[in-house]
This record gives C-alpha cells, sequence and structure tokens, in this order.
C-alpha cells in the first residue's frame, strides 16, 4: 500500500515540491561529493516519495552532502534538493539516527562561542571540536602555520551587547521546532 | 555617501589582510565606509543548520542594527552576504517570519528594507570598470588569473542573484579592467568544501586540490577570489596535505592592489607564497 506520509511531511518542512521530482538525475550528475554518497540524490527524492522512512533518514549521503546548492540550481522542477537534504537532516538529528554527527556536532560547538562572544572564537571552537574528539594534535601543524601568518586570533571577539545575544538564543531555543 | 560595513568574523581574524587590501582600493576611489556598530556573527552555514530560526534571528541582528545607519550594507564576506540576503527577503515578504524574529531580536527591530552589497557590487556599482581601467598604474598583462567564485555568492535559491547562477561574468569583467590576462575556465563555481575543512579534511583536500589542479593546467599564475572561506580552504592547500605545486590565492581586491600599487600589504598572510606573482608586476 502506498504511504505518503513521509512525503507531505517533508514537503511541508521544506516547502518543497519534492513529488514533482521526475527523476532525471541532474542533481546526482551535478553533484561534487557523489563518490563518497550511499544513496545518490535523487535516489534519495524518490525515497522519500516511496515513503522509505529509515532507508533516508540513516543514509550517509545526507551527511556528505556539502550544501553547494550545484543541485538546487540545476533541478529542472525546482526541487530545492540541498534545503530538503538540510531537514533531513535535523529529523535525522532529533530521531537519534544520524549516520554520522561530526558536521553536526562542530556546528554546535560553533554556536557555542557565538552565543558566548556574540562573534566567533576561532582557536576556542577548534580546541573545543578537537577535546570533542579526543584528536587534539592532527592539525596543530596546520593551527600553528595559521598562528604564524595571523591568521587566528588568540582573544575573543566579545562585543557588547552579549547580554542581548544570549537573550536572542533563549528566546529562540525556548520553543524548539522542526526546522 | 557612506557604506556601512559589515566585516563578519573572516575579515577580523583569518582573512584580516582582506581588509587592509579593500580599504586600500576603497580609499583610492574615494568610497567611504563606516563599520557595523557592534556587529555579530551571521551564523554562517552552522546556524541555519541546526534551527532555521536561529540562522534568521542571527542575520537579522545585524541587519536591524544596519537600518538604524543607511541604505547599503555591505558585506565583503560571501557566506555574510548570502546569509544577509536570504534573511533581508525572508523579513520583508513574510509578515510571520518577521513577527517571530523581532520578538527574539527585542529591542532591535528588522524590516528587512536595506539593499545588501557584495564587494562586486560595490566595484562595479561606485567605481566602475571604465574607471578602473582608466587609474590602473601597473602593468599585469604577464599574469595569467582564473576567476574562482565559489559557491555561496551566486547560487541562492527564490532569488534574482545579482548574477548568474551557474555561469557569473562580474568579478570578470572587473579582472579584466585590471589589466591581467584573464582566463576562462569551467571551474568558476566548483565547491572548494569548506564546510568540511575540521571535520573531513580529506574532502576539502580533494575537492581544493581538484580546482587547484585546473588552474594549473590552464598555466595561470593566480587564482582570483572574493569569498575569505575559498581563500582560505586553497590556501591552506600544503597544510591540507598536498604535495603538488600551488599557485598564490589573491583577493578580487589584491588583483586591483597590484593594478593600482604595484604591491600587497598583505603578503606575509598568505601561505602560498605570493612573490613571484609580485615580481611579475611592471610599472606601466
Amino acid at each position: 500500500m502506498d504511504n505518503l506520509d513521509f512525503l507531505h511531511e517533508v514537503e511541508k518542512a521544506t516547502g518543497e515540491k519534492v513529488s514533482t521530482c521526475y527523476q532525471c538525475c541532474k542533481c546526482t550528475t551535478g553533484c561534487p561529493v557523489v563518490a563518497d554518497m550511499d544513496i545518490y540524490p535523487h535516489r534519495i527524492i524518490r525515497y522519500i516519495i516511496l515513503g522509505n522512512r529509515d532507508r533516508v533518514l540513516g543514509s550517509k549521503t545526507i551527511w556528505t552532502c556539502l550544501q553547494c546548492v550545484t543541485c538546487s540550481v540545476r533541478c529542472p522542477n525546482d526541487i530545492d534538493v540541498a534545503r530538503v537534504f538540510d531537514a533531513l537532516r535535523k529529523t535525522s538529528v532529533q530521531e537519534g539516527r544520524a549516520a554520522e554527527n561530526d558536521t553536526w556536532r562542530f556546528d554546535e560547538i560553533f554556536l557555542e562561542s557565538v552565543q558566548r562572544h556574540g562573534r566567533l572564537h576561532e582557536i576556542e571552537t577548534i580546541l573545543h571540536y578537537k577535546l570533542d574528539k579526543k584528536d587534539l594534535f592532527s592539525d596543530s601543524k596546520m593551527g600553528m602555520g595559521m598562528l604564524m601568518k595571523g591568521r587566528l586570533g588568540l582573544l575573543p571577539h566579545n562585543i557588547k551587547d552579549r547580554k542581548g545575544m544570549k537573550e536572542i538564543f533563549k528566546k529562540i531555543e525556548g520553543k524548539k521546532v522542526r526546522g | 555617501m557612506t557604506l556601512t560595513y559589515y566585516p563578519g568574523c573572516s575579515l577580523k581574524t583569518s582573512s584580516r589582510f582582506y581588509e587592509e587590501s579593500f580599504k586600500a582600493v576603497f580609499s583610492f576611489f574615494g568610497i567611504e565606509h563606516k563599520e557595523l556598530e557592534d556587529w555579530s556573527c551571521c551564523g554562517a552555514s552552522a546556524a541555519h543548520t541546526i534551527d532555521e530560526r536561529l540562522g534568521y534571528a542571527l542575520a537579522a541582528r545585524n541587519l536591524a542594527l544596519a537600518e538604524r545607519e543607511g541604505r547599503q550594507l555591505f558585506a565583503p564576506c560571501s557566506a555574510c552576504y548570502n546569509r544577509s540576503l536570504i534573511t533581508n527577503k525572508g523579513i520583508r515578504e513574510n509578515g510571520e517570519l518577521r513577527e517571530e524574529i523581532n520578538k527574539a531580536l527585542y529591542p532591535l527591530q528588522c524590516t528587512g528594507t536595506v539593499e545588501v552589497k557584495n564587494i562586486i557590487d560595490v566595484l562595479h556599482d561606485h567605481v566602475g570598470i571604465e574607471t578602473i581601467a582608466q587609474r590602473i598604474a601597473y602593468d599585469l598583462s604577464s599574469i595569467r588569473v582564473v576567476p574562482y567564485y565559489g559557491c555561496v555568492l551566486t547560487r541562492i535559491m527564490k532569488m534574482d542573484a545579482f548574477d548568474d547562477k551557474e555561469d557569473p561574468t562580474s568579478m570578470d569583467s572587473l579582472i579584466w579592467s585590471s589589466g591581467a590576462e584573464l582566463v576562462n575556465w569551467p571551474y568558476k563555481m566548483e565547491c572548494c568544501g569548506a564546510s568540511k575543512t575540521l571535520t573531513n579534511k580529506d574532502m576539502t583536500l580533494k575537492l581544493s586540490a581538484k580546482i587547484m589542479d585546473m588552474a594549473l593546467s590552464l598555466g595561470a599564475d593566480a587564482v582570483v577570489t572574493p569569498c575569505p572561506l575559498c581563500q582560505m580552504n586553497l590556501d591552506l592547500l600544503p597544510y591540507l596535505g598536498r604535495k603538488d605545486r600551488n599557485l598564490p590565492v589573491l583577493f578580487l581586491t589584491e588583483i586591483l592592489e597590484l593594478a593600482l600599487f604595484g604591491t600587497l600589504k598583505g603578503t606575509g598572510s598568505h601561505i602560498i607564497p605570493v612573490d613571484e606573482i609580485v615580481k611579475k608586476v611592471k610599472k606601466q
């Protein structure tokens, strides 16, 4: 029996007409990282239409995507494929099915720094991420190189209205819904 | 007129020499700018990935501050430009979103009415390629460059971009007006892998190296880009593990700096040395 629930869920979350996909494969052929994906982008779209929730939300593909938007720009039916993938990632994290969590964790740490200072404190963010991964030294040569070239600031960049910034985060996070 | 300048985090840390460079070019052409008071991070690719509304709110905070300052907000970083443009339109056209975001921003208010400009826009609108071509003092004709736009500057969905989404040419004409030899190539828009530099270095290496290899195979002397993240990824190639030869990666305003002043303020900040390029510059 057909099950359109997942399709409707994705279309509602993204505002994209996923059902208009006619499998022309343009998204897949233009993707710069398709070789690292376990399911081709056009097939992800097809699986959404077919209601294959598990396969889509557990795929590596949605985490391999770089959000370079090549697929979306080229889609003949104007489906913003990158946006669909972005929404799928959120759902997969919410349901604890993410095939990998490195990029998600990095983004969270990035935002913690912004919440604290108002601007990104690069060194703090990088070290925090590295500690989290228990891999502190793998990129130390790169880090030193950037420091020597003046391309990493040691001190944080605090904005004046840090209280206001924290308020923004608090108000947004107060009613978290799917993005 | 004075532009309201939104630096974003890159132009104050990892790409500080980009700021020095555009300031030198702007002051040469008499473009005045004032830094946005108490600006904050636009959320980059992180905020909307985690929560779409947080992405809007972070970018809207700066837009709200800018609305008090003037009509145009100049964002040289491609990611800041992209996020500000998307948010500006969303807030302007979607009443429900506007109300929700403004509740989070209170007492700040964002109406989405400033004009968001990138570096190419500003150079085209406020200077113009004829003026640049007339004012150059150094001969760059022996320098072959490939224009590298990167993905986020023009690939913005549901919006009329300032240039073609797949084959932009606006930066090409600015480079041409500097007198450098412009090489047409198919990698203008290839992704450098910026979102994975820390989380999947091998992927970034693969993507950035592909761009560098193409530039080398075309006999280019330099890659020219307006985007701080693209510049950084390509410039980091030696640290990402690439053993092959690399070409210098210049900011768009640096090629103009060479044409106007014959030197680069940020020579010492480049990881891939730029000395060879600077040596090729001749007095006209």
